[in-house]
C-alpha cells in the first residue's frame, strides 16, 4: 500500500474526521432539519386534516341548508294548496250565498208581480162593471117607455110586499 | 110623520092605494104621504120614512149588479 502511496493513517484519520463530522452533522444539522421537516410534515397533515373537517362541515352544512330549503318548500307548498282551497271553498260559499240571495230577491219580485197583476185585474174589472152599469144605465133611460116604467112599478109594489121592517 | 114615495112616473090609484096598504103595514097607520117623481131612480120605487128607506129602484138593482160583477 506504501509502494501505491496510500497512507493508512491518514486513511483511518480521514475515516476518524469523516465520522466526527458525520457526528457533528447529525447532531448539529440534520436532526435540527429533521426536527423542521417533521414539525412541517405534522402542520400540513393538521392542515389538511382541519380542511377535510371543513369540507366535511361545509358538505353537512350545505346537505342541511338544501334540507332546510326543501322542507321549507314543502312547507310553502303546502299553505299555497291550502290556501287554494281555503279560497275556493269561500267562492263557492260566496255563490251559495249570492244565489240563496238571488232567490229571495226573485221570489219577493215575482210575488210582487203578482199581486200588481191581481190589482190591475181588479180594477179592470171594477172598471168594466161600472162601464157595463153606465151604458145599461143610459140605454134604460133612453129606451124605457111608459109602460116599461109601469111594468117595472108594479114589480116594486110586488117587492114592497116582502118588506118588513122587524 | 112623513113618508115620501119616489117613483120615475105617476102612480095611478090603484098603484097608490096598493102602495099606501103596503106602508100602513110596514110603518104604522099614522102616515103622512107625499109622492114625487124622480127619472134618475131609473124605475121603481124608493121609500123615505124618517131615517128608514125602502129602496126598490132600478137604479139600486144596477148598483148591486155592478158590486156582483166586481167580485
Amino acid at each position: 500500500m506504501e509502494k501505491l502511496g496510500i497512507q493508512p493513517i491518514l486513511i483511518i484519520a480521514q475515516i476518524v474526521n469523516f465520522v466526527i463530522l458525520l457526528l457533528l452533522l447529525k447532531k448539529f444539522l440534520f436532526k435540527p432539519i429533521l426536527k423542521v421537516l417533521d414539525e412541517r410534515k405534522k402542520k400540513a397533515e393538521e392542515t389538511e386534516e382541519l380542511n377535510n373537517e371543513a369540507g366535511k362541515k361545509f358538505l353537512e352544512a350545505t346537505e342541511s341548508e338544501k334540507n332546510t330549503i326543501s322542507e321549507a318548500k314543502k312547507q310553502a307548498d303546502k299553505i299555497i294548496t291550502q290556501s287554494k282551497i281555503q279560497a275556493q271553498k269561500e267562492k263557492e260559499e260566496l255563490l251559495k250565498k249570492g244565489q240563496k240571495e238571488l232567490e229571495i230577491v226573485r221570489k219577493k219580485l215575482e210575488s210582487e208581480i203578482e199581486a200588481d197583476k191581481k190589482e190591475m185585474f181588479k180594477e179592470i174589472k171594477r172598471q168594466s162593471a161600472e162601464m157595463a152599469v153606465l151604458i145599461a144605465e143610459k140605454v134604460m133611460q133612453e129606451s124605457f117607455d111608459e109602460n116599461k116604467q109601469k111594468s117595472l112599478l108594479n114589480q116594486a109594489i110586488k117587492d114592497l110586499e116582502k118588506v118588513s121592517l122587524h | 110623520m112623513k113618508t115620501e114615495v119616489v117613483s120615475t112616473i105617476k102612480l095611478d090609484d090603484k098603484q097608490r092605494e096598493n102602495v099606501e096598504s103596503e106602508l100602513k103595514r110596514i110603518l104604522g097607520k099614522d102616515l103622512n104621504i107625499s109622492y114625487t117623481e124622480d127619472k134618475k131612480i131609473l124605475g121603481g120605487l124608493i121609500i123615505k120614512h124618517e131615517d128608514k128607506i125602502i129602496n126598490l129602484s132600478l137604479k139600486t138593482k144596477l148598483k148591486e149588479m155592478e158590486k156582483y160583477l166586481e167580485d
